[in-house]
């Protein structure tokens, strides 16, 4: 089972349908044994809220700003690697989220952590950033 | 966005006509949504229409609640799709706004 999709986009917030289509289209012949229809659900929220920090922190809202998201399945992992041409983002400056209800945010970075196995934010050599996401099918979360 | 209301006793239950609570319409949300917590101490949102919310939108239910516990009121919520009820769980929503099934249920439990 190897597969290799593409999705590029704008930065555009009216977009995020169609990021999450493309997940859940991604997912769809993964056999229930190895990826439930729970985890499914998270790994869509997570790819949303990567895409959705890029275009809000990276882009700072700007419109028309390049984002490509792709898509890797193979027996062992399941990978979504996100590469936009924005502002750095270092995830280590993010505080941990409050659960008391005090704050509106912040909820972003952790749902994304909570949902892969691996996540991994790195600068590519032609200066791109890229998150790269992971789901080990094999025996993870 | 759209939404219908219906009273029960003192208690206001919203309908969210809408499928997704995100990033692109939580603004408009809270804007629409305002004048019913401004006039409105017990609030429902009945989400049965709402497949998908993501940070944002918890973070405009968790402002409504806010709004709402500081004048001593609540927020309640119904028709918690799967998907919204992960979330919610995950964020640790589900403890500090009771997820609840009917209307009468939550009507009563103000």
């Amino acid at each position: 089972m190897v597969k290799k999709e593409i999705l590029d986009i704008s930065s555009d917030l009216k977009k995020m349908g169609d990021v999450r289509n493309f997940v859940r289209d991604f997912c769809k012949n993964i056999a229930d044994s190895v990826l439930d229809e729970g985890r499914i659900d998270l790994i869509e929220l997570a790819v949303h809220e990567a895409v959705v920090n890029i275009i809000k922190h990276a882009y700072g809202e700007k419109a028309g700003e390049p984002i490509q998201i792709n898509a890797n399945l193979s027996d062992q992992k399941l990978v979504f690697c996100i590469y936009d041409q924005g502002e750095s983002f270092d995830p280590e400056e993010v505080p941990f989220p409050e659960f008391d209800g005090s704050k509106d945010g912040g909820f972003g970075v952790y749902i994304i952590t909570q949902s892969f196995d691996e996540v991994s934010y790195t600068q590519e050599k032609n200066g791109e950033n890229c998150v790269c996401l992971k789901v080990n099918l094999t025996g993870g979360k | 966005m759209e939404f219908g209301t219906e009273k029960i006793g003192d208690v206001i239950i919203v309908t969210l006509h809408t499928d997704v609570i995100d990033s692109d319409n939580t603004k408009e949300f809270k804007a629409d949504i305002s004048p019913v917590i401004g006039e409105n101490r017990h609030v429902v949102f009945d989400m049965e229409q709402v497949k998908f919310v993501d940070s944002s939108g918890c973070g405009a239910i968790l402002f409504c609640l806010r709004q709402l516990n500081s004048k001593k009121g609540d927020l309640k919520v119904i028709g918690v799709q799967k998907a919204v009820r992960t979330l919610f769980e995950l964020v640790r929503m589900h403890r500090i706004i009771d997820i609840l099934t009917t209307k009468e249920e939550a009507a009563g439990s103000f």
